[in-house]
C-alpha cells in the first residue's frame, strides 16, 4: 500500500477514487509518565514518555486507516491528514484520514 | 527566630528550583540547539518543502512514502516562572518561542533523517501540527508546560532532469 500526503504519486495513474478512509485512537496518559514528566518539567528537555505515547497512537490510528482501505480493495492512500483532540484531561484522540484510491504504474 | 526559618523553609526549595532550571534548563537548550545545528548540517541535501506537488521527481526510482514523526519538548522551571510573571503584565514570552522553535526544528529534523535512512533526497507537502496530549486541566493546578508536534510529509527521490522536459527542449 503506498501512502502519501500529497495529492498526486509520480509515476502512478489514479484509476479509481474509493473514498475517504479513516482510523482514530482515544488513549490516556499513566501516572508514571505523569512522574517522570513532572519531574523533566523542572530542567526542561524533551518528554520522552509523551512522544512514545504520541508515536504509538499514531502507528494505531495509521493501522486502523490501512485496515478501512484494505477493506475497500484499494491499492493506495492520497492526502493523508493528522489531527488530534483533547477528550478530557488525560486523554486525547489521534485521527487520521485520507482517500482511498486504485493506482495503477504508468507507462514509460 | 522560628519566623526566619519559616520563611527560609517556604523560600528555599522556590529558589532551589529556580536555580535548577536556570542552569540545568540552560544547559540543555544549549547543548539541543548544538545537536540540531550538527544534525541539520548532515540533512541539509534533502531537499524539503510544503508544496503539494513534487519537485522534479523520479518516477522510475520506488513509490513516495509518507513518513511521520513527534516530538513532544517540556519547559524548564525558569521559563515556566518568567512566563507565568510575562503573562500577567502582557507582551511577548521570549522563553517559550525558543522552545517552540526547538520542538519544529526537531520535528522537522526526524522525518529528514528517516527519509536520509530511506535513500530519498526530498520531502514534500511538509505539514507541522501541534499535538493534543491532554495536559490541561483547569482543576488540577500542576500543569506541565510543554510543547507536543507532530509532523509529517511526503519523501521521495529526486530525477537529475525530467526526461519529457529536456525533449522539448531539444
Amino acid at each position: 500500500m503506498i501512502v502519501v500526503n500529497t495529492d498526486a504519486i509520480p509515476g502512478h495513474r489514479i484509476v479509481e477514487v474509493k473514498g475517504i478512509v479513516q482510523g482514530n485512537t482515544v488513549r490516556a496518559k499513566h501516572a508514571g509518565r505523569d512522574i517522570a514528566a513532572g519531574l523533566k518539567n523542572l530542567v526542561g528537555g524533551e518528554l520522552k514518555g509523551y512522544t512514545e505515547l504520541l508515536t504509538e497512537s499514531r502507528q494505531e490510528a495509521v493501522n486502523r486507516m490501512l485496515n478501512h482501505a484494505q477493506q475497500l480493495g484499494a491499492n493506495a492512500i492520497v492526502s493523508v491528514r493528522f489531527t488530534t483532540s483533547s477528550i478530557t484531561s488525560g486523554a486525547s484522540e489521534l485521527y487520521a484520514y485520507g482517500t482511498a484510491v486504485t493506482v495503477v504504474p504508468e507507462g514509460p | 527566630m522560628e519566623a526566619l526559618f519559616g520563611l527560609a523553609f517556604a523560600v528555599l526549595p522556590a529558589l532551589f528550583l529556580l536555580g535548577l532550571g536556570t542552569f540545568m534548563g540552560r544547559s540543555i537548550e544549549r547543548k539541543h540547539f548544538a545537536d540540531l545545528k550538527r544534525r541539520e548540517a548532515a540533512v541539509s541535501h534533502i531537499l524539503a518543502t510544503q508544496m503539494k506537488t513534487f519537485h522534479q521527481p523520479n518516477s522510475q526510482a520506488s513509490p513516495p512514502m509518507m513518513l511521520v514523526s513527534e516530538v513532544v519538548i517540556s519547559s524548564d522551571y525558569l521559563k515556566s516562572f518568567v512566563g507565568a510573571i510575562q503573562n500577567f503584565f502582557g507582551g511577548e514570552i521570549y522563553g517559550f518561542q525558543t522552545l517552540l522553535e526547538r520542538a519544529r526544528r526537531e520535528a522537522l529534523l526526524r522525518i529528514k533523517e528517516q527519509a536520509l535512512e530511506r535513500g530519498c533526497d526530498a520531502i514534500c507537502c511538509v505539514r507541522l501540527n501541534t499535538a493534543e496530549i491532554g495536559g490541561h486541566d483547569p482543576a488540577q493546578k500542576k500543569t506541565i508546560v510543554m510543547v507536543s508536534l507532530l509532523a509529517s510529509g511526503t519523501a521521495y527521490r529526486r530525477g537529475s532532469v525530467e526526461p519529457v522536459l529536456a525533449e522539448a527542449v531539444t
